[in-house]
């Protein structure tokens, strides 16, 4: 599964105070596609949020006959039940969220964990945590998590914890090589020479510089969590029917392409333009993030 | 350089085996009796039979006792037999990995012959119209679900234009071009998302690259900027681009599950997949057994490239 | 008692039932299916390889274990003694024709005597003879692996009384005995070479198959093709007097995505498609490249559901009978059936069967006595259930439709749909309130005694173990008796109980479509499997 390189330097403790953010964020949106980016993130969020309310029908009962191409009463038609494709695209913006934030989420959580143990003492630690990571990460992706989603039993929530799992090693690295290079540099041996604990060390020193990178990175699977759902409902795994996800109405629709290509235009559609948006918005977080590069002018 | 050679492998090998325990606690977990399912719903209720298929599968043992009996065969060779259809696992393996790694390979080469020109021309035009439309091309690769994109190349290519088989793989024994004919499609799937990362990684280094002084030197010189991008720039930059690829590589043995699926293609992930579904133990342990030494492998490869391609690691 | 050679049949009585046929609305055979009629030798144009696609994949070659005997290339490669001819297309009546057994006769209740086709060889050399028939009924009867050995439990002895003659006798009365050998999904015995098993062991064997069919084993890659050769010395003959086959070969390409199979038909990379799904048949036939051959008789049923009656709220009949009369079957064929379906109103039976009475309660789609029936068995705000089904096409879309139709009427139904073996097993353990899965009532128009592991306490086909020792009774009996009419009445009998104690749903029935393309001539389907040996390729 693709995935993006991890190579951000970020200068040492430096933190996100209340004043920068405005600042970060105009200077985000002025790189080339973050503006898409963050309009994309938006929508769908702002979509997932108020789906129960703007919703015209109930997305899971049939209301119309089926497949009615779309038109006053259904503006998005009727799926092959005849239940309404705008609503259950709605409601679907809600599980994408979901599936994305929860998923990586856990991953983010395990990994940090992970990867600052590894990370800061290092020794057998390390060695015994990262040759569990790196078995992980050989797992070959999509078998791992289908066959956690398989032992965990059906339902989205399953899925969530399986793809959170298999992305779960991409953090740890990710955290565990901030710790180190924190760890060599000197003004972690003047603060541990200060008395400074292993607490205060991860929460002062290493988090800061870790956050950057996890947001970059996070950005960029949580497409990819979209995705990999969409491949467990392909395989009989994902969320539990008759509820909608994007990926498992594209699932049911491209069987009728052929008589009916809008049922697969429109999940398809949102897909894409969810997936392309916050892989632009990555792109844009990790020149935004990435001092030495803004240092020399280049975006 | 032969130290860090050994130094690696001996890193992966504890790898191997916690991959190998990974598959068996999977194995643990997943629901329902093997012995069941193999009996076949004939026989589901003949006590004698079951008992005979449990110890057939050798599932009379307690756990930990199952993984070393498999280890101590595996590691002569044996990886048993599929409990599904009686084939060796190691002929269903050696069977599906040509197959593979020819899909993977040309995958590759299609990521590579797009990734790379359209990311120096990124990448020399940054911020342009043109820089915009690449990028966006580039990640569309990524951007739609496999099977999806597995399709809509089927009725393009297949019902559409009518210039390639819909699905099926056709060895080499039976022609070079027919077999080229039944890979393009599987592997443009995949080579378009191989290609979705290839490129900007190839378009992020390039710039960093051309940043650097020594090509601002290069270009003080009088060089041209051909032959600036493509002396001094390129080589550096393709360093994290090798790294990039090397990851995704390792990463395809295991997902092609739905394009194989979509493809009707005999190969590794649908048998890892099938195997998951059928409680096919000694298939899954040796399909994940492969697959993740292949990983590793190409790790260690890109490992090995990078380290000779990157002085500084050379001589360290 | 009754002596009957190859093309006589006792199957023909049971043409007085099919007067009320549902089947009739259902279009049938295409005009393009020449299958009934003979070719002129001229006309026949041999060599070629042809290219079938199925939608499941075979787990072994040995064709006693493999639970998947429906398959073509078993006919392929096997024969067996008897087969299904399609006599009537409009009725679907089938009559029983020999092929590895020329005629037989039934001198008492419990014998059968088979006269064997002589000189018929293995396609190793070795001679098939009423000692292979022997070993080979015995192996598929007593085979710890045996995929279907309760269909051949009723056996009591094979004798070899001489090289071509085989008796074999029950330890009962067995009236259905000749269809249950003819019928895949029953006791159709393959015939294998016991010298080749014996040279080349169980999993040599399963992977190098020999017997005596048309076509040759040529090579098997698992999960994606088996391909066959011809069989030069095949004991049939074609129309134009030399043997058959006229294809130089066959492959059967297993092809997971039932889309995808589609597309491979349009470009022709496909010949033939065993079993085309619902939604697509209409687009088939109107693809001028294609021509589809139905089989009504071998229909599937779409949501047969079965109710574990060990737990609330179903172990109360009154519930019971409120789901099946909450089965809006006119609106399912409308959902799902995409104009070829028709209602369902009888579990495991269908028009043809002996049993059938369409006077018997339908147990129709009635909202008002759903809701009637639930008060009187204490739910007067209706019930809340789980419906368990396996993850795959179309079962899920079968689902969510039932799913809503439900709790419209009052059972609030929850899905849950759980892979292949985790479902199997939650039936195995009786872990369901309400589960469904696709039948096949096809059997019992053969005979409804092949529909006994079905219906029976513990039968190993009871997916939700419904149990009745009064109708497992009656089916006991039902294989006992030789009167076509007291069989009838006992048959009656169990339909009865099943719709009066509802331990049964049933939805929609659709018909089996093969498509095959055009050039394709001389496709013959037995049953509902399609047989390639009197098929060739049009220029």
């Amino acid at each position: 599964m693709p995935q993006a390189s991890m190579s951000v330097r970020v200068m040492p403790g430096r933190r996100f105070r209340s004043g920068r953010f405005p600042a970060f964020f105009f200077r985000l949106i002025r790189i080339r596609g973050s503006l898409f980016g963050v309009a994309v993130l938006t929508l769908v969020l702002l979509l997932a949020a108020t789906a129960n309310v703007i919703s015209p029908y109930d997305p899971n009962k049939t209301i119309g006959s089926i497949m009615q191409t779309p038109g006053t009463q259904h503006w998005l038609g009727t799926d092959h039940l005849g239940r309404d494709e705008l609503s259950r695209l709605l409601y679907g913006a809600r599980v994408a969220v979901l599936a994305g934030a929860v998923s990586v989420g856990l991953a983010v959580l395990l990994g940090v964990i992970i990867g600052l143990m590894a990370g800061y003492w290092g020794g057998w630690v390390d060695d015994v945590l990262m040759r569990i990571v790196d078995a992980l990460w050989a797992f070959p992706t999509l078998v791992l998590a289908l066959a956690i989603a398989a032992s965990l039993g059906p339902g989205l929530s399953n899925a969530m914890v399986a793809i959170g799992i298999v992305f779960t090693p991409a953090f740890a690295r990710l955290v565990r090589a901030q710790a180190l290079s924190v760890r060599e540099r000197e003004f972690a041996s003047a603060a541990r020479a200060l008395g400074a604990g292993p607490l205060r060390m991860m929460l002062c020193h290493i988090w800061p510089n870790v956050l950057g990178p996890i947001i970059v990175q996070a950005s960029l699977m949580i497409p990819q969590a979209i995705i990999v759902e969409a491949s467990l409902s392909f395989l009989g795994l994902g969320i539990e029917p008759p509820n909608p996800s994007w990926g498992s109405m594209l699932r049911q629709a491209y069987q009728y392409i052929e008589r009916a290509a809008w049922l697969s235009l429109f999940p398809g559609g949102a897909i894409f333009v969810t997936v392309l948006g916050l892989n632009l918005l990555g792109d844009g977080l990790r020149v935004a993030l990435d001092v030495r590069l803004r240092q020399r002018g280049v975006s | 350089m032969a130290r860090y050679l050994v130094r690696r492998l001996l890193y992966f090998v504890p790898v191997i085996f916690l991959v190998t325990v990974v598959v068996f606690l999977i194995t643990m977990m997943l629901p329902g009796d093997p012995a069941l399912a193999f009996l076949g719903e004939a026989n589901i209720h003949d006590k004698v039979a079951y008992e005979a298929m449990r110890k057939e599968l050798g599932l009379d043992r307690p756990l930990p006792v199952q993984y070393v009996i498999w280890l101590g065969r595996a590691l002569q060779g044996d990886l048993g037999r599929s409990v599904r259809t009686h084939e060796a696992v190691l002929d269903a393996l050696l069977a599906r990995l040509p197959v593979t790694i020819e899909l993977a390979a040309v995958a590759l080469l299609i990521a590579l012959a797009i990734a790379i020109p359209v990311g120096i021309i990124s990448a020399t035009r940054p911020n342009t119209k043109v820089d915009s439309v690449a990028t966006v091309m580039a990640v569309s690769g990524v951007a739609l679900p496999e099977f999806f994109v597995g399709i809509l190349l089927i009725y393009l290519f297949a019902v559409g234009l009518k210039l390639l088989p819909p699905s099926g793989y056709t060895p080499l024994s039976v022609g070079i071009w027919p077999n080229l004919k039944s890979i393009i499609l599987p592997a443009l799937s995949l080579g378009l998302a191989l290609n979705a990362v290839t490129m900007r990684q190839v378009r992020a280094s390039l710039l960093e690259v051309l940043q650097e002084e020594y090509v601002t030197v290069a270009r003080a010189k009088g060089l041209p900027e051909g032959e600036v991008i493509r002396l001094h720039a390129l080589k550096n930059a393709m360093i994290p681009v090798i790294t990039v690829i090397g990851l995704q590589i390792g990463r395809l043995f295991g997902g092609t599950v739905v394009i194989e699926t979509i493809f009707a293609y005999p190969g590794m992930g649908r048998l890892a997949a099938d195997s998951i579904f059928f409680r096919d133990f000694p298939v899954l342990q040796g399909a994940v057994l492969v697959m993740a030494l292949a990983v590793l492998a190409c790790n260690l490869l890109t490992d090995l490239l990078y380290a000779y391609v990157d002085p500084r690691i050379r001589y360290a | 008692m009754s002596k009957h050679t190859g093309s006589n049949s006792r199957v023909m009585t049971r043409r007085e039932f099919l007067a009320r046929s549902a089947i009739a609305t259902i279009p049938l055979v295409a005009s393009s299916a020449r299958a009934g009629q003979a070719p002129t030798p001229a006309a026949i144009r041999r060599g070629g390889m042809l290219v079938g696609g199925i939608n499941w994949t075979y787990p072994t070659m040995d064709p006693h274990i493999s639970t998947m005997a429906g398959l073509p290339a078993y006919d392929g490669m096997f024969d067996a003694l008897v087969r299904f001819e399609l006599a009537d297309a409009k009725t679907g009546q089938h009559r029983i024709v020999g092929r590895l057994a020329e005629s037989w006769e039934q001198p008492d209740a419990r014998t059968y005597i088979f006269k064997l086709k002589r000189g018929v060889k293995f396609h190793d050399g070795s001679d098939f003879d009423a000692e292979v028939a022997r070993w080979n009924m015995l192996r598929m009867r007593d085979h710890p692996k045996s995929a279907r050995k309760n269909y051949l439990a009723s056996v009591e002895s094979v004798e070899a009384r001489d090289r071509s003659t085989l008796v074999i006798r029950h330890k009962v009365a067995r009236t259905s005995f000749l269809p249950v050998l003819a019928y895949h999904f029953a006791g159709r015995t393959h015939m294998i070479s016991k010298a080749a098993m014996d040279k080349l062991g169980e999993e040599g064997f399963a992977r190098n198959p020999v017997g005596s069919g048309p076509f040759k084993f040529k090579q098997w890659i698992t999960d994606d093709r088996i391909i066959l050769e011809r069989n030069p010395d095949y004991h049939e003959a074609g129309a134009d007097g030399k043997p058959l086959p006229y294809l130089d070969g066959v492959a059967w390409r297993y092809i997971p995505d039932p889309t995808v199979s589609l597309v491979d038909m349009r470009a022709g990379s496909l010949q033939v498609l065993e079993w085309v799904p619902t939604k697509d048949v209409a687009s088939i036939k109107a693809d001028p490249n294609l021509a589809t051959y139905d089989m009504p008789w071998a229909g599937q049923v779409y949501f047969q559901a079965g109710f574990n009656m060990d737990a609330p709220p179903f172990n109360n009949v009154l519930v019971r009978r409120a789901a099946v009369h909450g089965i809006d079957r006119e609106g399912m064929a409308k959902a799902l059936g995409f104009g070829i379906a028709v209602p369902h109103y009888y579990p495991k039976f269908m028009s043809g069967a002996l049993g059938y009475d369409e006077s018997l309660p339908k147990n129709e789609y009635d909202p008002g006595k759903v809701k009637a029936l639930l008060k009187e068995a204490g739910y007067p705000d209706g019930v809340s259930i789980e419906l368990k089904v396996i993850a795959r096409e179309p079962e899920n879309t079968i689902g969510e439709f039932v799913q809503q139709m439900w709790t419209n009427v009052g059972i609030k139904t929850k899905l849950v749909s759980m892979e292949r073996l985790s479902w199997i097993d939650a039936m195995r353990a009786k872990n369901f309130q309400a589960c469904f899965w696709r039948g096949t009532p096809g059997g019992a128009v053969v005979d409804p005694d092949i529909q006994k592991a079905r219906v029976i306490c513990g039968g190993e086909f009871n997916w939700a173990q419904w149990c009745d020792p009064e109708i497992d009774r009656l089916m006991e009996e039902g294989g006992k008796t030789l009167d076509t009419k007291k069989r009838h009445e006992t048959y009656r009998e169990v339909l009865r109980l099943i719709q009066e104690r509802a331990y049964l749903g049933t939805g929609i029935l659709v018909p089996l479509v093969t498509a095959y393309r055009r050039e394709v001539q001389g496709l013959r389907v037995d049953f509902w499997v399609p047989d390639v040996r009197a098929a060739w390729l049009r220029a």
